[in-house]
């Protein structure tokens, strides 16, 4: 007999390692954008992203920046600390993932200790990470079949997604449109959401209300954004 | 078989892109490593393996009796072939089983029997694993790979494809599941050992993988525990966790790995726990000594496999032996497993022998002793010399409907040159393990 049920456990860590995976895409994303200000001698692209994420600047130079962001384990926003954090979540859910797509978290793990041990500092180095990620999410789409557990991995990089734009102000349409899809979301398992959260984020959402120079809206709408999911 | 040999360090990026790892605990910190694959195989010829097959056949359906009878009738102790001491001061032993029937009578589903082959081509049995055995998915993800990446190997060579090992579990997960019910592969969690084995075997047999938490037993009935109360009756477990942290109501109070009142269920046949509980009792070292005879007994057969020639200090011609000719024999601690409590007498100080020696005179039921068999040793690539190590084979047993062996098995081998001890705890490698079809 197939099981149709859903531990609390595994849908949490469906959700999480959504979240991790994509938070890992778009720091690479960013972290590219940083480097690219870098060759010109500017500094202030990792200065905001250390804003932006809530992290103590506790980086001296450039170099130490980039391998902070990048390789520093005690740092929980570096890239190698998200990646970590999406493999203990995917190595818990081998049999619904499959190996296969569990494998591309694996490359992308393996290269960045490589690359951590190299002390690598080119983030370009790491395109075959992003390249591993889309192929992660190519791979899910392909292999699993069970909607509800594609739906959990899908609300956590959705919510992440949202996340990450709204601290980095991406045009607006990216946001609403992937707001769009997490009320889609919310439609096949609407258990896992905080309806009064819901409501709140449709209605700070909505292109009349949006506010992203607003500080204190901004910081509102992230805590009900991160406060949405219940799982 | 060249170029599969030539392509080792191919195959073991596959396993590390595929996170074919163990953990390791040391000095009370978890690792988790690549567990090292040497490329050139074992090959075990046919008329080989027609013969460790019938004998691997015998010796488990006899260990299956055997259990039956001690948690029953226990004849093999009224007829004096077992001397009564041995079953009750196992370790392994456990009264709260006595009466029990397992679903299909079946207590040992998978049994994992270790192997050696001598120099002079004779194959011996060092122990046998009947609890949760574990290590057959490292050959079985190394074959996938290694067709992968050497085809024409396959191609040329008449070798029994060994990728079945998840259908042989699935179909005796099926056959004792009671009722119908989901069957589960119960892990005590990510710092086991053994995780990547419980992952992938639920991934390759179709069962959900549980976490401690995830079953509970409700009026005798074990369910898996959806999101909002949602919930699914497991009928068979196959379950990672030891027996005395299986049921804290039961056993071990402080463990958190159980399932409070999965005794209950078991007792009353509304689970099939895989392999059943009670089973150390039939692979302590020490009953170890009386496996031949329980087929004598049990089967009215000859066995086909031998033992390691074996002593146990408890009957009294053994116990002089044994002092007489410690430094030639290797002693191991019945206690033990893993490669841990294997002494070599000749590898002792004079000063040492002498405490072993009161160690067995205080306490001789606690050891055996084996003469030490000179073992074939196997090729390995160390870099990329060939270099002979030592090495033996865990078969796989698979009861269910019929009794079947695993036509491959794990090859651990010792990366050490002075070393017996193969275990992967102890930085051993493996190799895929070839069974030719002709």
């Amino acid at each position: 007999m197939m099981c149709f049920a859903i531990s609390p456990n595994k849908a949490n860590r469906l959700f999480w390692l959504g979240r991790y995976t994509e938070r890992v895409y778009t720091s690479l994303h960013q972290l590219r954008k940083c480097y690219d200000q870098m060759i010109d001698g500017n500094a202030e692209g990792y200065i905001n992203y250390y804003n932006i994420m809530n992290i103590n600047n506790q980086y001296s130079d450039v170099p130490s920046f980039t391998s902070g962001l990048m390789y520093d384990k005690g740092n929980p926003a570096s890239l190698i600390s998200s990646l970590e954090a999406a493999n203990d979540n995917a190595i818990l859910l081998r049999e619904e993932i499959m190996s296969e797509t569990l494998s591309y978290i694996q490359m992308s793990r393996v290269k960045l200790d490589q690359a951590a041990v190299s002390s690598q500092s080119n983030i370009t180095e790491l395109q075959s990470i992003t390249d591993y990620l889309l192929a992660f999410w190519g791979s899910v789409d392909e292999r699993i079949f069970d909607e509800r557990i594609k739906n959990f991995l899908e609300t956590g990089r959705l919510v992440e997604y949202i996340d990450m734009h709204i601290r980095f102000d991406y045009n607006y349409h990216r946001i609403s449109e992937a707001f769009e899809k997490l009320c889609r979301c919310y439609k096949v398992e609407e258990g896992m959401f905080d309806n009064s959260k819901l409501i709140k984020l449709e209605s700070m959402l909505n292109a009349d209300s949006y506010l992203p120079g607003d500080t204190t809206y901004k910081y509102t709408l992230l805590k009900y954004l991160n406060e949405l999911i219940t799982v | 078989m060249d170029a599969l040999v030539d392509s080792r360090d191919t195959v073991n990026k596959w396993l590390e892109r595929f996170g074919v790892r163990f953990g390791v605990y040391k000095d009370g910190v978890f690792n988790e490593q690549l567990f090292p694959f040497d490329s050139i195989p074992r090959v075990i010829t046919k008329s080989d393996w027609d013969f460790l097959e019938k004998g691997l056949i015998q010796r488990v359906d006899a260990l299956n009796k055997f259990l039956y009878d001690i948690y029953h009738e226990k004849n093999i102790i009224k007829c004096g072939i077992i001397p009564e001491e041995f079953i009750y001061s196992s370790k392994g032993y456990m009264p709260e089983c006595e009466g029990i029937i397992p679903s299909k009578n079946i207590y040992s589903h998978i049994s994992g029997i270790d192997l050696v082959q001598g120099k002079d081509g004779k194959w011996y049995i060092l122990e046998d694993n009947l609890r949760i055995p574990s290590g057959a998915s490292y050959p079985m993800i190394a074959r996938t790979v290694s067709r992968k990446v050497s085809p024409d190997t396959f191609m040329n060579n008449t070798v029994a494809d060994n990728r079945n090992y998840s259908s042989l579990i699935k179909d005796m997960m099926d056959y004792v599941n009671a009722d119908r019910g989901i069957s589960v592969i119960l892990t005590p969690g990510r710092y086991n050992s053994a995780f990547f084995e419980h992952s992938f075997l639920a991934e390759k047999t179709g069962a959900t993988l549980a976490f401690p938490g995830d079953l509970i037993v409700e009026d005798d009935f074990v369910y898996y525990q959806g999101l909002y109360k949602q919930r699914q009756r497991v009928g068979a477990i196959y379950r990672r966790v030891s027996d005395e942290y299986l049921d804290p109501l039961s056993f071990d109070p402080s463990s958190l790995l159980g399932v409070p009142n999965i005794m209950q269920a078991y007792k009353k046949g509304n689970v099939a726990i895989v392999n059943g509980l009670g089973n150390g009792v039939a692979d302590d070292k020490g009953i170890y000594y009386f496996v031949p005879k329980m087929i004598e007994f049990y089967l009215d057969e000859i066995p086909i496999l031998q033992n390691a020639p074996t002593y146990l200090p408890y009957f009294e011609n053994d116990y002089k032996y044994i002092l007489n000719h410690i430094d030639e024999l290797v002693i191991k601690d019945v206690s033990e497993a893993g490669g841990y409590g294997v002494l070599f007498g000749r590898d002792l100080s004079a000063d040492k022998l002498e405490e072993l020696k009161n160690l067995i005179i205080k306490e001789p039921r606690r050891w055996i002793a084996q003469e030490v068999i000179d073992f074939k040793d196997l090729e390995i690539l160390e870099g990329e010399e060939r270099v002979e190590r030592k090495a033996d084979l865990r078969a796989f047993v698979i009861t269910g409907e019929t009794t079947r062996v695993w036509k491959s098995g794990l090859t651990r081998f010792s990366r050490n040159p002075n070393s017996f001890v193969v275990n992967s705890s102890q930085g051993g490698g493996f190799k895929d393990t070839w069974v030719l079809e002709k």
